[in-house]
């Protein structure tokens, strides 16, 4: 009896306990990340995934790793990659949405950034010299190649002089190599990554007779990787990088610099016609020019500008839409026939959207002291001798806060506060007839993700924190067909993996 | 007050004669959660409930066994992730049988061994108020020991304060806690929304330790 009595008291004592440390920190979860038919908020704290889908009441969650930092959708693929574990022992979780698991990969290094091919089958894993993971010593100029099929990761020593890579670019699969290009505080690094094997291409960016780097701030591969476009700062030349055909060796490259004008503000593909040119605009001489890759000035073509337009981005295969976030005038230039047309916006546009399949842009814009906000869709009629440019405004009651784009460019979803900082209304605007439909959500609106999948629209309201969204069809203006998931940052809280007593 | 407790007395023993021993108990009991989880809605893993219960009393040859139903219920309350506002309700009911050993006059050591069923409900408050009540069977067993004082001079049956002390354990599923959303609206609204979306917070173990002191009559 008494030892009864003493092993009840033990266990009371042991019973009688104390808070452990599980729910003091505030949930932090990561941005929101959109695949084709889901949402998905990574909540490092509880080590969970949540899965917000439309077509369910109750978001489901996949376990994780600890410690996760960065969540990337994998284009066309629906899965999330997540970078977590330890500065020691890092970690990049594969989230399948679908199947509802995730794959855990050992990394070779401490990373920060991911960024992946438009496919999805490669990643880059990266290091930013403006982070510091805790180790004592990391070799900033190591990458992660991720193969995502084969959900392997490979270490790449980039063997550079910089600091360490600023962004990525990933060329299509051409000859059999699919070239990625590393921009460097001090040059570019070029490697196959079908071929992980062969030693990346290291190029040096400095110009002749200069001491002075010039940090690589655009990317550009011509359409057949045989060139390889540099925007660099400071610099008004393009650098063109002539890449050799060699697949599965190390890969010759040759550098030149090539003059157009006078402020380089931005580089953008040459028409399939000239596969040789890159088109480049300059602000300082306001021209746009079709350089070729070779240098050879008698074929170079000149557009002159009638302001400093600063942003280019291909309109048709043949044409260009030239704009900028200072003016309102837009350009289309059709850089085979030399034939161009101009319009001038209803404000000075916040951000452009061009529909390369519709010869079609959308600019959003706000007028600075005017609370209404506008958008104008601009479309292109062809004329004997010149382009016509037509610019129809369409009137929004305050700036939209949120843009997104339906995965065919059909459909443009505009989030329009209704009043200042008061509900918004998410409006459709079909791009084709530019007819207009709308419904008024409960919230503010901060962003808004287009799901092609499951047809949904997401609007998130924020500031939010632990998760706050509206789920509505595209094109919808019954309120009733809208589904609000709040807090769901909570999903699992109560089973965690670890104890943190 | 005095006189009403004493008709009370009077009427408890003249109706004793014709009845089987009643009794009436009020008390608190504490129950002690150690599961990871509890941590969301207690700071220091007690739950502590207030219980009343009623019964009756059959004699055995050595034994006394009560037979008495109990209501519950209890509740804490805390704030997780820094903010949040955070609770659990625990309301239940119990049929118990209670066999008690008279090893003297006013000391019966007992055990009890007894069914429920609980309500639980958990609640977060963030942007929304969420909520989920789910139900469980609950079924427990304890010790301890009554110490009965007379307060009637009757010789046959008389009235006894009784004051009990017990230790035990309580074993239920856990409460799963796969729906917590806002509560349903009730009535006719402006302009509502299509649905709410709920949230999986998961399964939160109830099983534990039980501490209980009752106080109460029996005549």
């Amino acid at each position: 009896m008494t030892r009864a009595l003493a092993l009840m008291v033990v266990v009371l004592l042991a019973g009688c306990g104390r808070r452990g440390s599980l729910y003091d920190a505030a949930l932090a979860p990561l941005p929101l990340v959109a695949t084709a038919s889901t949402v998905v908020q990574v909540v490092p704290q509880t080590r969970r995934a949540v899965i917000v889908k439309p077509q369910e009441a109750v978001p489901a969650a996949v376990r994780i790793s600890a410690g996760a930092r960065a969540a990337v959708r994998v284009p066309q693929r629906e899965v999330v990659a997540v970078l977590g574990g330890t500065a020691r022992a890092p970690l990049l979780d594969l989230v399948d949405v679908e199947a509802r698991s995730a794959v855990s990969l050992e990394l070779p290094g401490a990373f920060d950034r991911l960024s992946f091919s438009a496919d999805g089958r490669f990643g880059l894993l990266t290091a930013d010299a403006e982070v510091s993971v805790g180790l004592a010593a990391r070799n900033l100029n190591e990458v992660g190649l991720v193969n995502v099929a084969a959900q392997t990761v490979t270490r790449l020593q980039l063997d550079t002089e910089g600091l360490s890579p600023r962004f990525v670019e990933f060329a299509p699969v051409v000859g059999g190599r699919r070239l990625v290009a590393v921009a460097l505080e001090r040059g570019v690094a070029v490697f196959d990554a079908l071929h992980p094997e062969v030693a990346p291409r290291r190029i040096a960016l400095r110009p002749a007779g200069s001491s002075v780097d010039a940090p690589v701030v655009e990317l550009l591969f011509s359409r057949d990787t045989h060139w390889l476009f540099v925007r660099a700062l400071g610099l008004d030349d393009v650098i063109v990088i002539e890449l050799g055909a060699e697949v599965g060796a190390p890969l010759s490259a040759s550098i030149n610099f090539v003059a157009g004008g006078v402020g380089l503000a931005d580089l953008e593909r040459a028409p399939e016609a000239t596969p040789d040119a890159v088109l480049a605009t300059f602000t300082a001489s306001r021209e746009v020019v079709l350089l070729d890759a070779r240098g050879i000035q008698d074929r170079v073509k000149r557009l002159p500008l009638p302001a400093a337009l600063t942003l280019i981005a291909p309109l048709s295969p043949n044409r260009v839409l030239l704009w900028s976030l200072a003016d309102r005038t837009v350009v289309v230039w059709d850089a085979v026939d030399g034939r161009s047309g101009v319009a001038a916006l209803t404000g000075v546009p916040t951000r452009g959207f061009v529909l390369p399949g519709q010869e079609r842009a959308v600019l959003t814009m706000a007028t600075p002291g005017v609370r209404a906000g506008a958008l104008n869709a601009v479309t292109v009629t062809d004329e004997p001798n010149r382009l016509r440019v037509r610019a129809q405004a369409v009137q929004l009651a305050r700036p939209a806060t949120a843009v997104a784009l339906s995965g065919d460019g059909a459909a443009m979803f505009l989030a329009v506060p209704s009043l200042e900082a008061g509900p918004a209304a998410v409006v459709t605007l079909e791009l084709a007839t530019l007819a207009l439909s709308e419904v008024v959500l409960d919230a503010q609106v901060s962003q808004l993700f287009f799901l092609p999948s499951a047809g949904q629209v997401v609007a998130e309201h924020g500031p939010a924190p632990l998760g706050d969204v509206s789920v509505l069809p595209a094109g919808t203006s019954d309120r009733l067909a809208v589904s609000r998931f709040t807090d769901f940052a909570f999903t699992g809280d109560l089973d965690r993996p670890e104890d943190a007593r | 007050m005095k006189t009403l407790f004493a008709a009370l007395l009077v009427s408890a023993s003249v109706a004793s004669a014709e009845v089987p021993p009643l009794h009436a108990t009020v008390g608190v009991s504490s129950q002690l959660f150690s599961a990871r989880g509890y941590d969301l809605v207690d700071v220091d893993d007690h739950l502590v409930s207030f219980r009343l219960a009623a019964g009756t009393t059959f004699e055995l040859s050595r034994l006394r066994l009560d037979v008495e139903a109990a209501f519950r219920a209890g509740g804490t309350a805390t704030s997780a992730h820094a903010s949040v506002p955070t609770s659990l309700e625990l309301l239940g009911v119990e049929v118990a049988g209670v066999a008690r050993w008279p090893v003297l006059p006013w000391l019966h050591p007992w055990l009890k061994v007894g069914v429920g069923y609980d309500w639980a409900t958990l609640t977060l408050v963030n942007s929304t108020r969420l909520t989920q009540t789910t139900g469980l069977v609950a079924g427990q067993a304890a010790l301890g020991v009554q110490v009965l004082v007379r307060l009637s001079r009757a010789e046959q049956r008389g009235v006894f304060f009784i004051a009990d002390f017990g230790a035990g354990g309580v074993l239920r599923p856990a409460a799963v806690f796969d729906s917590v959303g806002p509560a349903p609206v009730v009535g006719p609204q402006a302009d509502p929304l299509g649905a709410r979306g709920r949230v999986n917070v998961g399964s939160l173990p109830l099983s534990g330790i039980t501490l209980t002191w009752n106080a109460g009559l029996r005549f």
